[in-house]
């Protein structure tokens, strides 16, 4: 594998990993369970990465459309 | 010459598996995963998704995270389109099924946890895939 794609899906998933660990830190400290704003939160930002991979896919086949 | 082509990837598939089974740990709690993520990672103690909603949260962030780990393996050419539109695909079928454990959860709360189980089976073998991809 190529040591910068390894590293970029490395820092990606441990953001991520951050993300998660940090809303059930704030919930676990104030005593409660993750709020339905939180949720939201996070679905939104599903949203945006749904877009973003859509983006790469169309790329992606056009990158293959000119190579054939 | 063998060897010192071979170490990086070794090191670099090592470290992405260690990153990929802290995210399992964190997202659907599987207990075999949390050791095998506290031995790779040495990032130390993990903090476990408890509640459904909880558990329900850290499912949208691993689908995040396929999702965008997909799209880095699309531009840097490791994934073709039509798998790129499969991701696409199954992320869907996740992501709606977490949508529908959301609902559940606040009427029947055991079909929310056989939802949200179901889900996380196709997540964990979608993450699998992505970091065989990744790895190639």
């Amino acid at each position: 594998m190529n040591a910068a794609l390894a590293v970029e899906l490395l820092i990606a998933i441990i953001n991520q990993a951050a993300t998660i660990s940090a809303l059930l830190s704030k919930a676990q400290a104030e005593n409660r369970d993750v709020t339905q704003a939180e949720l939201d939160s996070l679905a939104l930002a599903d949203d945006l990465s749904r877009a973003t991979l859509i983006v790469a896919i169309s790329a992606r086949r056009a990158q293959e459309s000119k190579q054939a | 010459m063998t060897k010192e082509v071979q170490m990086p990837i070794v090191r670099h598939t090592w470290s992405i598996l260690a990153a990929v089974c802290v995210a399992a740990t964190l997202t659907v709690g599987i207990p075999q995963f949390a050791g095998c993520a506290a031995g790779t990672s040495g990032m130390g103690s993990v903090l476990l998704p408890q509640t459904l909603n909880e558990r329900i949260a850290a499912g949208y962030v691993l689908v995040t995270t396929l999702r965008e780990t997909a799209t880095t393996l699309l531009n840097a050419g490791k994934l073709t389109a039509d798998d790129g539109a499969n991701v696409l695909q199954i992320t869907d079928v996740a992501r709606d099924g977490l949508n529908v454990a959301r609902m559940l959860s606040a009427t029947d709360l055991t079909s929310a946890e056989a939802k949200l189980a179901a889900t996380n089976t196709v997540l964990v073998a979608l993450q699998q895939y992505l970091t065989q991809r990744g790895a190639q």
